[in-house]
């Protein structure tokens, strides 16, 4: 009577733990994925000219890029982009390329240069704001590092994300960049 | 017999707490301003201001004298240039706008516009006195039909009130406005 029960009592001790490793291995497994996919750059896919990106509140579509000679005398040449934005939103955006601002990432040899200064071609002054349904061209202008080279430079542009209801307040918000594309050209007016 | 009665209540509590979590306003809609919808031409009373819309004019392009540079902006869509009288109730203040189109997007003061002569971002209104002062929108000209003109106070308008000024008769458009000190 008393082997029965000892044999019956392993048995359903056998079972919940076979059980329990299981959930356990399935939650592991689900958690280790999810931080390979966190860790693991991926490679956002390549755009060409004339091919519109998606930045979260607003798309761009680069038109050109090409070499400029300098603004002003004593000055370093310039790398322009000349680039279509449009405003996805329902409202007015200051924060063009999000906040903080992060507009096409662009580098050479893998060097990455600082952030360009955007105007509206309009009327050449800075871009500071974007209506919604009103398209507009602008010129990002970077200066040339007194060491480049001219070879083929990579842009890569980024995406924020929409919440309707973040974490914190449960507010709508926009958050996280993640790279959306990348462009790897060669400017115009290179030798 | 004890059992149908625990789940009972298991089931009872989880089908209250989901009907409120369903039911309950979420933070973007709690946290807004009191609308007030004021017809054309009327007076809207807000908590801290009292404000008119008295014009409505729509531009291609317009024209002002700002830092000693002539300025001439142009635009795809259509300058909206609006006129209002307001003044404060409680304490000297300033006031925000936006232009709500008939979409529903809301275009905000265009900065395209900064530094007109009585321009809304550089007007304070006082208490008792009543001010003029002209707001700039650029936006596409079918928002302008059935759009209207979001007033608040100062900075951010939570908990305050909003008032929804419903345009005048809608003009011709002209080709430029100038603007004169």
């Amino acid at each position: 009577m008393t082997e029965t029960r000892r044999t019956s009592l392993l048995r359903r001790l056998r079972l919940r733990l076979a059980a329990s490793v299981g959930v356990a291995a399935a939650v592991l497994v689900g958690l280790w994925l999810k931080v390979q996919d966190a860790r693991a750059p991926q490679e956002p896919p390549a755009v060409t000219l004339g091919q519109a990106v998606d930045q979260g509140r607003t798309e761009i579509t680069p038109l050109s890029l090409s070499l400029a000679p300098p603004e002003r005398a004593g000055e370093p040449g310039r790398l322009l982009l000349r680039a279509r934005l449009l405003n996805l939103t329902g409202e007015s955006q200051f924060a063009v390329f999000g906040f903080p601002p992060h507009p096409p990432e662009l580098a050479s040899g893998g060097v990455v240069w600082p952030e360009p200064e955007v105007t509206l071609d309009r009327d050449g002054e800075l871009l500071a704001q974007l209506h919604p349904r009103l398209a507009e061209r602008v010129t990002l202008a970077w200066q040339l590092p007194p060491d480049w080279q001219p070879g083929p430079v990579s842009l890569t542009f980024h995406r924020q994300i929409f919440k309707l209801r973040d974490n914190l307040y449960g507010m709508s918000n926009w958050l996280l960049f993640q790279p959306a594309a990348r462009m790897t050209i060669m400017p115009e007016g290179a030798p | 017999m004890i059992w149908p009665g625990r789940i009972a209540i298991v089931l009872a509590g989880a089908a209250l707490l989901g009907g409120m979590m369903q039911t309950a306003p979420d933070y973007n809609s709690v946290v807004q301003p009191f609308r007030h919808h004021v017809a054309a031409g009327g007076t809207g009373e807000a908590r801290s201001f009292r404000a008119r819309f008295t014009g409505l004019r729509l531009a291609d392009r317009i024209a002002f004298r700002h830092f000693s540079r002539d300025l001439v902006r142009d635009s795809d869509g259509v300058f909206l240039v609006a006129e209002i009288e307001a003044e404060a109730r409680l304490a000297s203040q300033r006031l925000d706008a936006v232009w709500q189109g008939a979409s529903g997007r809301r275009y905000a003061l265009s900065r395209r516009a900064e530094g007109i002569p009585r321009g809304l971002e550089s007007r304070w209104f006082q208490p008792g006195l009543s001010n003029r002062a002209v707001a700039v929108f650029e936006l596409p000209e079918d928002e302008v039909a059935g759009g209207a003109l979001v007033l608040t106070g100062g900075f951010i308008a939570v908990f305050d009130s909003a008032l929804y000024l419903a345009p005048p008769a809608l003009p011709e458009r002209q080709p430029i406005i100038r603007f004169e000190p």
